[in-house]
């Protein structure tokens, strides 16, 4: 596996290999993780090297239980690494203010994959703040490379201080590829290691945390000695004008200052927490004013404004009065700032309107089995149920026409908001959710709901995968990213347990059955679960085609078409288009699942001759 | 030296690939390449666009292009601002219709229309039918390596379309190669 084979040369990597590579070369032992966009191709890659290359790695049920399994494994002197998107991490943030206090034993990497502009999530929180909340030292790399060689830093840093490290890195640098020079991976047994016992450290009860606190803010200041001396924090460029800058934005920074020739001094600051304040205030000393470059908030910037006042200096201080503190940032942008910084440009340039290009938003794909349940649900309530959804390809549901989505926060609030609504409101509640993120965090939710008497329908999309991060495996399957023939828990047998009585399972591509069993549950006014199971399309027709099977394309006979358009406004596939004035399946779109011969009321689709 | 090449279409059309084979060229000629790919939810019908740029550059962000494919048509508007008179434009003569236009609710755009959009901002515009020449070479997958051989006549690489075949060869699986390869000739032969 090149991954993990090649050595001493230069390799195209994706930030996020990058990461896995340098955890390789660092020797670690173990990692767990769920998966979320940015993050989730450091999860895979970490599943595709496992057995290789000898270390432990599952995909676990959420990120609190990631954080977990590695703060134990690092108790038991293991290298350990998890990794999440930066809503994750508020998942995993109680394990993650308590293990700062109890400090680790084998180096223990924590991976924050933040996603300025929303490419896919539901805020653009800055997770450097979860540094400074926890008085966790914090590592930003800047590119693949810098992944790479900071992830080895980061195991090294974490042993040395005995505390974990958060590396914070954001979609640009996760999602960018890169020729990364290698060192040389040791294979090796997978091993186990060995906890000793030591409940005055690991045991953190009012006492224990007592005392910790402080050891936790002594070690903080080796931390910061360390910083201060640290390689990664750097100066580059001559002159009175200073850029102070971290993580992706310092590629547009150089590239800036290249193109505009405006002559510079920047301070590249890789080691970001605790902030190296000598060198800052060294740095500050030489500049008559500087520009801090930051996307997001002004979480450097506000710092180095505390260090000009504690040291009286005189040093004029911009940043995000000349740079947005919203969104990512881009060349452009950063070069326009700066040149605004030196004073060669007025105003803020005017980004020329490109034309209007219609949008292409993501749908439900073809055959896709959510859009049965919605197509369902909305007919027999024409709407009128209120719909908290939750996480996943299914949030589509949003869209036209199903308009399935009426309420959603986080990963399994489409339970909790439910339980709030039944209690708040008479009306009628459908809750959707995923079969992993009813895993993830549904489940809590409705053991509350159950007991407390609250009156609604959750619908559990059970498409057997966790489909939108890249079909990772579910503790609905047999195997995870390693191991075979593993427990099934399944989420009718969960909601059962949990004491749920009106329990039932259909078949997500049978409409009938599915409309009649809706329609059931939703009468007995009680809290409910229904199991809808259809596998995701995706993955079925690529399981059909390994087995060398055909997949059924379907077209539509003119002849008995009456236009009705109930298979395009109502069931909404995008396999079906008009053309001059008629309906039409196209081919290369069709995924062949065959639900729209149920919706079809002319029995005019057949299978393509 | 810098170049900045942009690739846009849809998810499954082989944008990512496509950008990567350039990356493992650009490996092989010992020049420095960043890549940036933004899908999203691409595979769920979404545009995806990766930058490709080569040289002395830092950050995957273009801030034009020198050479901007699209493997559907519609989707080389999403980078009209990158475009300027000495960009080369490679529009596959595809066009796949968002929902809305599927749903009859929004307008199909042309490909005439798309076109001459992109020739108010550059002359240099190569159209070829891709899909088709891709399934000339034997397998319509081969799309964006047709794109690939049409890139390879514009003088933009800073390599030689050898280096660029070899890095063909070694990214596909060895029975499509020679599959591949033909449809990167019959990309190179589009005028």
């Amino acid at each position: 596996m090149k991954l993990i084979e090649e050595k001493n040369k230069g390799m195209i990597l994706l930030g996020n290999e990058a990461v896995v590579r340098g955890a390789m070369e660092a020797g670690i032992d173990f990692a767990a993780a769920y998966p979320g966009t940015p993050s989730s191709e450091i999860a895979d890659a970490l599943a595709m090297v496992a057995k290789d290359y000898g270390m432990y790695y599952e995909y676990t049920v959420n990120e609190k239980v990631a954080m977990e399994m590695v703060a134990a494994a690092s108790a038991s002197n293991l290298k350990a690494l998890t990794c999440m998107k930066h809503v994750g991490l508020n998942v995993a943030s109680d394990a993650f203010m308590s293990i700062a206090y109890t400090g680790v034993r084998g180096g223990l990497v924590i991976v924050s994959a933040d996603d300025p502009s929303m490419h896919s999530s539901q805020n653009e929180q800055d997770n450097r703040y979860y540094s400074l909340l926890a008085n966790v030292p914090m590592l930003e790399p800047s590119s693949p490379q810098e992944c790479y060689e900071m992830t080895k830093k980061a195991f090294s840093l974490s042993e040395t201080l005995e505390m974990p490290v958060l590396m914070r890195t954001t979609t640009r640098v996760n999602h960018t590829s890169s020729d990364v020079l290698v060192g040389e991976v040791k294979k090796r047994e997978e091993h186990k290691g060995h906890f000793e016992k030591d409940p005055k450290r690991f045991v953190i009860v009012p006492a224990v945390a007592y005392r910790e606190h402080k050891e936790l803010l002594a070690r903080m200041e080796r931390a910061k000695e360390m910083s201060e001396s640290s390689e990664l924090n750097f100066v580059e460029g001559s002159g009175d004008t200073g850029i102070i800058t971290s993580g992706v934005s310092y590629l547009y920074v150089k590239e800036a200052v290249e193109n505009t020739g405006i002559k510079a001094r920047i301070l590249k600051l890789g080691f970001t927490h605790p902030l190296p304040e000598k060198k800052c205030t060294e740095f500050l000393k030489g500049c008559k004013k500087v520009l801090v470059v930051e996307e997001l908030e002004p979480f450097l910037e506000t710092q180095i404004l505390a260090l000009k006042a504690k040291n009286d200096l005189k040093t004029e201080i911009h940043g995000k009065d000349l740079l947005p503190r919203c969104y990512e940032f881009d060349l452009l942008l950063v070069e326009d700032a700066i040149k605004r910084f030196a004073g060669l440009m007025e105003t803020e340039r005017k980004r020329e309107e490109g034309i209007t290009v219609p949008p292409r938003p993501p749908v439900l794909c073809p055959g896709c089995p959510h859009r049965n349940a919605y197509y369902v649900a909305k007919q027999l309530t024409r709407g009128k149920a209120i719909f908290p959804n939750d996480i996943g390809c299914y949030t589509l549901g949003l869209n036209d026409p199903y308009n399935a989505a009426d309420f959603l926060l986080c990963m399994g609030s489409s339970v909790g908001s439910a339980c709030g609504f039944s209690k708040s409101t008479d009306q009628a509640i459908i809750s959707f959710i995923g079969d992993s993120t009813f895993y993830h965090g549904g489940i809590p939710a409705l053991i509350d709901g159950i007991h407390n008497n609250a009156n609604f329908l959750l619908v559990v999309l059970d498409n057997r995968t966790t489909a939108m991060t890249g079909h990772q495996p579910t503790p609905g399957l047999p195997y995870n990213a390693v191991a075979d023939g593993l427990p099934i828990i399944l989420p009718e047998d969960v909601a059962k347990g949990c004491g749920v009585k009106n329990v039932e399972v259909v078949d997500g591509n049978d409409l009938r059955a599915l409309r009649s069993r809706m329609k059931e549950m939703l009468d007995k006014k009680e809290l409910g679960v229904l199991v809808v199971r259809a596998p995701c399309i995706l993955l079925e027709n690529r399981e059909i085609r390994r087995k060398g099977a055909e997949i059924n394309s379907y077209e539509i006979d003119q002849n008995l078409c009456n236009q009705c358009g109930i298979c395009i406004e109502n069931f909404g596939c995008p396999a079906f288009y008009k053309e001059e004035g008629k309906i039409w399946i196209a081919d290369d779109l069709c995924n062949g699942c065959g639900v729209c011969l149920q919706v079809c009321g002319r029995n005019a689709i057949k299978v393509r001759e | 030296m810098k170049r900045e090449i942009e690739i846009r279409g849809v998810g499954g059309q082989g944008v990512i690939l496509a950008a990567h084979t350039l990356g493992e060229a650009c490996l092989k000629a010992n020049i420095h390449c960043v890549i940036g790919e933004i899908h999203g939810m691409s595979q769920r019908g979404g545009s995806v666009l990766c930058t490709v740029r080569m040289g002395d550059v830092y950050g995957a962000q273009t801030r034009r292009a020198d050479c901007l494919i699209a493997l559907e048509a519609m989707e080389s508007l999403r980078s009209y601002e990158k475009i300027d008179e000495e960009s080369f434009v490679i529009l596959n003569k595809r066009l796949i219709p968002t929902f809305a236009m599927s749903q009859g609710k929004e307008r199909q755009l042309s490909f005439d229309e798309i076109e001459s959009e992109i020739r108010k901002r550059t002359n240099r515009v190569i159209t070829l039918e891709a899909t088709e020449l891709a399934e000339q070479a034997g397998s319509v997958l081969t799309e964006n390596v047709i794109m690939l051989g049409a890139l390879s006549t514009t003088g933009v690489l800073p390599f030689s379309e050898d280096i660029l075949k070899e890095a063909i060869s070694e990214s596909v699986p060895e029975r499509y190669v020679d599959v591949n390869l033909k449809a990167f000739d019959l990309g190179r032969s589009v005028k």
